[in-house]
């Protein structure tokens, strides 16, 4: 395998292992709690 | 005055060091020099507190001014005056090391990183949204006080016994936290007293690891660098370590977790030997390096419980390298192994363990001496051999429920998801944020892989180093004794960038997201928009904790707001609040600028405990209602409202202070 391709091959592995672990980090059910509170704070932030 | 005597001492310290380790620039890189002045600074500053706290007993800010005037003068001038060079000066006909060069290579330095940004719009929001953030946590940290838990009921306090006292000394045993005042290193305390004494106001005594938090950017960067990593993905590297929600929000606190980790990042860079000008491993002995990584050290085993695990794997790992460089090198004809070692260790000891132990031995020395136990009161024990007794044998804290039933490697991994509903300075469920699990561990991985298969030793050096503190780390899981992990993935993220070249690109975009994510969510639920809008109206005087109101303490702390504002109204330079209960937290009881003081004081019977206030030079009282000191001062009033008119008596107790809970009287002696 040539080094460009390997790169590749590395960068969409990557590229994949971020997607799956950003898909996880997001969906933990206390997720959309941390949000709202965000929003919230940000909402009377801008009031 | 007082402000312009703060300016002054800083400015002069730290320019002092900058200008002197500008002679090393061949051997230390600038963003190195930065941290290295930061690290003598700091040295000198807790050096001189421990020389007039522990030594003359006089810690008073007019002897600290004049003491640091007087050694940074000295250091200012044998920097631009002293014609020795060390070996490698680039330009031998070229003045020696002067502040007109600082000035120059500060301003190269500064053209270079515009132009840097300039050629890459991701780095330059990174490098934007850094500097709003810094801005908001210095605008955050002056407008609000102190309000986190472990600042009021230890760090905090241990500035003002030494402060009240003039003097870094042992205070009775009253209450638990009282011992842990003593106990406790004080080294970054000592830190935050520097950022009160001068001012006489605690103001911006909570931003004091914000300067920690920098430097561990710097750190990031110079460790990079020394990596091999290109400029460019260095300054994404440094820029995005700060992009940690525990780091954002301890740098408003007088937490000392961002300390100890900076402090470790400082310490690993100075480390690092392999200098980027140099072209390869640095053969001839680091003198300068060492020490500088000495001094981080100690200052890290001085300024936590934790500190002698960091100590230990330093040392470790400067023995280790040592050993190698002397084994290995041609320069020293392959000494063979024990010579080699016994050379190794000569300069461990010399350049390492000396300024290790001068700035953080003196606090386990002392309760070794003091309590039988250098780090009392945890139970030492090997092999079910007790080495050293003490009241506990583990971590007091209880860890979360849901952390007791994970085992020790998924504990870790529950947490990097961050199943928390908000951000907290301490929080133990979550804090290093997204770009952690989403950016950094898998880079991590990568270059731990990529560099076993290059045999990349140096950063190998960097990853065993940082594993080994992660692994040996009792409370690995809670992110704010860790944060350093941060700090290696931030190195990897580097490494990956420069492997992948214009694929990665999409990761710079993904980090800046992740940054923003970061930037917007990273916001101290304690500090809420409405109280800023409040405060922001306030002067000074009146932000205080008791108007602020915390969350985090509110449930707890609600009944005793009222005192409080008391006495940061009222109590003023040289009085004393004589207490006579334990109470929640030590540190509101003094004024604002720690001007006063406080006393326990105690006792079974009135006459005694007259006499004793009298001892403690008491000049207000508190004391919860209903008590029997309450009791006694009621009597005593009574008595005077009764009979005071048949003599010229001052009333000895008047009642300036009182709601449900809590009386404050002035006492009047005679």
């Amino acid at each position: 395998m040539r080094s460009g391709d390997r790169k590749n091959t590395f960068f969409v592995l990557f590229i994949i292992s971020v997607i799956v672990l950003a898909v996880i980090y997001f969906t933990v059910p206390e997720r959309v709690n941390f949000l709202e509170n965000q929003i919230k704070w940000w909402r009377e932030f801008w009031e | 005055m007082n402000t312009t005597s703060y300016i002054i001492i800083n400015l002069l310290l730290f320019s002092a060091w900058h200008i002197y380790l500008f002679r090393y620039n061949t051997i230390i890189s600038f963003a190195g020099r930065l941290t290295g002045a930061f690290v003598l600074g700091l040295t000198q500053i807790i050096a001189t507190e421990m020389l007039l706290g522990v030594v003359l007993k006089r810690l008073y800010a007019t002897q600290l001014f004049f003491l640091n005037v007087f050694i940074s003068a000295v250091v200012l001038l044998y920097a631009v005056f002293a014609v020795k060079r060390q070996p490698g000066y680039p330009d031998e006909n070229d003045v020696s090391p002067f502040p007109l060069n600082v000035a120059k290579e500060i301003s190269c330095k500064a053209a270079w990183f515009i132009t840097e940004l300039k050629k890459n719009v991701v780095l330059s929001a990174i490098f934007a949204l850094f500097i709003i953030s810094v801005c908001w946590i210095i605008f955050s940290g002056y407008l609000f006080p102190s309000y986190t838990w472990d600042a009021l009921w230890y760090h905090l306090p241990i500035a003002g016994y030494i402060m009240q006292g003039g003097a870094v000394r042992e205070i009775a045993n009253n209450s638990f936290i009282d011992q842990f005042v003593n106990i406790f290193p004080k080294n970054i305390e000592l830190f935050f007293l520097w950022n009160i004494i001068f001012l006489k106001s605690d103001a911006i005594t909570d931003l004091s690891q914000l300067l920690f938090a920098v430097a561990g950017v710097l750190s990031i960067y110079g460790l990079a660098i020394k990596l091999k990593v290109g400029k460019r993905h260095a300054l994404y590297s440094s820029l995005l370590f700060f992009f940690t929600p525990i780091v954002i929000l301890q740098s408003s606190t007088n937490y000392v977790d961002v300390a100890v980790t900076a402090l470790f990042l400082v310490a690993v860079n100075f480390l690092m030997a392999d200098m980027p000008c140099k072209g390869g491993v640095e053969t001839r002995p680091c003198n300068i390096t060492s020490i500088l990584a000495g001094l981080a050290a100690g200052l890290l085993l001085g300024s936590k419980g934790s500190g002698p695990l960091f100590a230990g794997i330093l040392s470790v790992a400067l023995i280790v390298r040592e050993f190698v460089r002397r084994f290995k090198s041609p320069k020293h004809g392959s000494p063979g192994a024990i010579k080699a070692a016994v050379k190794g260790l000569t300069f461990y000891l010399l350049f390492f363990f000396i300024p290790l132990f001068l700035m953080g031995g003196y606090w386990y020395i002392k309760n070794w001496v003091v309590y039988g136990n250098p780090v009392h009161p945890m139970e030492i024990s090997f092999m079910n051999i007790t080495i050293f007794k003490g009241l506990y044998q583990g971590i007091i804290e209880p860890a979360p429920e849901i952390i007791n039933k994970l085992n020790p490697f998924t504990r870790p991994l529950y947490v990097w998801l961050e199943n928390v509903e908000y951000y907290l300075y301490d929080s133990r469920l979550g804090g290093l944020g997204p770009i952690w699990p989403i950016l950094f561990l898998p880079a991590t991985v990568f270059a731990v892989v990529r560099s076993f298969i290059k045999r990349d030793y140096n950063f190998m050096a960097v990853f065993i180093i940082v594993a080994a503190a992660f692994f040996m780390h009792p409370r690995n899981w809670n992110p704010r004794y860790v944060i350093f992990i941060v700090g290696m993935g931030a190195l990897s993220f580097g490494l990956l960038l420069d492997y992948f070249h214009d694929r990665g690109r999409v990761l710079g975009w993904t980090a800046l997201l992740l940054a923003v994510y970061t930037f917007l969510t990273a916001n101290s639920p304690c500090v809420t928009p409405g109280k800023i809008r409040e405060f922001i109206h306030l002067p000074a005087a009146e932000r205080t904790i008791g108007r602020m109101a915390p969350f985090n303490l509110d449930l707890y702390a609600r009944q005793e707001y009222g005192h409080w504002i008391w006495i940061s109204r009222n109590l003023s330079e040289g009085e004393t609040l004589a207490y006579t209960f334990e109470p929640l937290f030590h540190s509101p009881l003094w004024n604002s600028a720690y001007s006063s003081k406080i006393a326990y004081v105690k006792s079974e019977t009135y006459s005694d405990w007259l006499q004793r206030l009298k001892d403690s030079r008491a000049t207000y009282i508190l004391v919860r209602n209903g008590s029997a000191e309450d009791q006694w001062i009621e009597k005593e009033r009574r008595v005077f409202y009764l009979l005071g008119w048949l003599s010229n008596a001052k009333e000895k107790f008047k009642v300036e202070y009182s709601d449900t809970n809590y009386k404050i009287a002035r006492f009047t002696q005679g």
